[in-house]
């Protein structure tokens, strides 16, 4: 899983859970793998991406790479701030390990790089 | 304890992908045409959720960025060993863990004619608009099209299915391979045998013509004999079934192809008459749809009614997806199918209509195309910020 992806996810689809995110990061096992960068599909993420949650996947994965605290227009603009987002939100993948509900503190295990977010009926509302 | 609707999509739906999920990828491997437009359609670098999204074929259409759910781990694990950089989830679909109003556009390619009751079918459509972007995002749904009601059709595997099959433990449960034994799973499937066996006894109760012929068809043929589920067959007069017909019939007993194909004559005669007494409203897009209410098959959550249906009369399949014999499955053990809960015309757009007026009053939706398309009932819907 990418950061990318893990950007999308909540755990408020637990009963009683009102924003369930961004889901806490345990990981077990990253790997880095390297895609072409491109500048476009980087654009067009940005106005999606929750930069805060952002930030704190990165600090929860402990990887060595500093995000500026706030996302910035004329950031959003710089190359060498692009390519730092296309590192992380792309690069970086999370093949073992589990998400956090920030506010149950329910598991989901990651295996193999996939999160499983099924809920047992009697934790759905 | 699980409703009766869950029960069902466990064993007739869940249990049957995991299972399946090793030999259905290359036999489904092919992107429908019509969803490959539609995804194509969108801005370079969309994001899109493909919400069943099996071993996934759309997740590498154009240069969007995809991500995958599908309630089947083993389907999940699937997409990624044959494209290691998808991002998937196994996720339910009526409760999607991905945030509110984000993506471009969502796909449904035959997904919710999996759930047992109209407001499950409901929930999971909602889920799916809850994910669009307020304006402009929409959604493309596929489900099966049938003049009948909801089927049980014989998965894609050879291999009888689970411990303690048979009501009366008969000798088949010994040819048994899995060791899937657990007590609460034996106590859930003497359950689904029973809702089986009462689905059945309800359609023997009904009045009408149709299935009274179908009654007495059947005890005449098998001479009120206590039958497995699994001889209680009807037949639909689908053309893509009967150029497949041929095939189904060769690994039968003698006995059994007779039967069948007096069935069969029967029910291509019941068709007839359905269609005949069926005519469905013209759909309008822009006004609320005109539906009427017999229109629909009452859904009872409680007493679930399907019918059982033969693979492949998979609406679905192109005739090379039949290629082999082999494919074409032992269907001895009646568990080993897949439930379907197929649409007439018009319930889809009627299915929409109804989200639409559970909506919060600031969103509506829009429903830009319907259609058919391979024995599919199709809709895409635009999602609008008032």
């Amino acid at each position: 899983m990418k950061l990318i992806t893990h950007n999308m996810l909540t755990s408020n689809i637990i009963k009683g859970v009102k924003n369930g995110f961004p889901l806490k990061i345990n990981a077990v096992k990253v790997e880095n793998i390297t895609v072409d960068y491109n500048r476009d599909f980087i654009t067009r993420m940005l106005p999606r991406i929750e930069y805060n949650a952002l930030r704190s996947a990165v600090s929860d994965i402990g990887i060595n790479e500093s995000l500026p605290e706030v996302l910035s227009e004329s950031l959003q603009e710089d190359d060498e701030f692009l390519k730092k987002m296309h590192k992380v939100l792309l690069e970086i993948e999370i093949e073992e390990g589990e998400l956090i509900c920030p506010e149950t503190g329910r598991k989901f295990p990651i295996r193999k790089g996939i999160p499983n977010m099924l809920l047992s009926e009697s934790e759905v509302s | 304890m699980m409703s009766n609707a869950v029960l069902l999509e466990k064993v007739y739906v869940h249990d049957v992908y995991n299972k399946i999920a090793l030999n259905c990828h290359n036999k489904h491997n092919r992107a429908w045409p019509n969803v490959k437009k539609f995804l194509q359609k969108f801005d370079s670098y969309s994001m899109i959720a493909d919400i069943g999204c099996g071993t996934g074929k759309y997740l590498s259409i154009s240069d969007h960025f995809y991500v995958g759910c599908d309630h089947s781990n083993t389907l999940c694990s699937l997409s990624k060993q044959h494209q290691p950089s998808v991002q998937v989830l196994t996720a339910d679909n009526l409760n999607i863990p991905l945030r509110n109003d984000i993506f471009d556009a969502v796909i449904s390619i035959g997904v919710i004619h999996h759930f047992t009751t109209n407001e499950r079918r409901l929930k999971a459509v909602k889920e799916m608009v809850r994910l669009l972007k307020p304006n402009g995002g929409q959604l493309m749904i596929y489900a099966w099209a049938f003049n009948s009601q909801d089927i049980l059709v014989p998965s894609i595997d050879d291999g009888p299915r689970r411990k303690g099959f048979g009501s009366n433990g008969s000798s088949e449960s010994d040819n048994n391979e899995e060791n899937d034994n657990n007590g609460e799973h034996l106590s859930y499937l003497s359950r689904v045998d029973e809702l089986v066996r009462r689905n059945d006894q309800d359609f023997c109760d009904r009045k009408d013509v149709l299935l009274q012929n179908r009654r007495k068809l059947r005890s005449h043929t098998l001479n009120g004999r206590r039958t497995p589920p699994d001889a209680k067959f009807r037949y639909a007069t689908s053309p893509s079934y009967h150029t497949k017909r041929v095939y189904l019939n060769t690994d039968e007993n003698n006995n059994k192809v007779v039967e069948r194909n007096k069935l069969s004559v029967i029910h291509v005669l019941q068709n007839f008459v359905y269609k005949m007494v069926s005519k469905s409203p013209v759909v309008k897009y822009n006004n609320p749809i005109p539906i009427t209410s017999d229109l629909l098959i009452e859904q009872n959550q409680e007493h679930p009614q399907f019918q059982v249906r033969h693979f492949p009369l998979s609406s679905c399949s192109n005739s090379s997806s039949i290629e082999h014999p082999s494919t074409v499955i032992n269907d001895k053990n009646p568990r080993n199918k897949r439930f379907y809960h197929v649409f007439v015309r018009g319930e889809l757009e009627k299915l929409i209509y109804s989200v639409n007026n559970e909506l919060d009053t600031t969103t509506k939706l829009i429903l830009v195309k319907s259609f058919y398309d391979h024995g599919n009932w199709c809709v895409v819907v635009q999602k609008q910020q008032l």
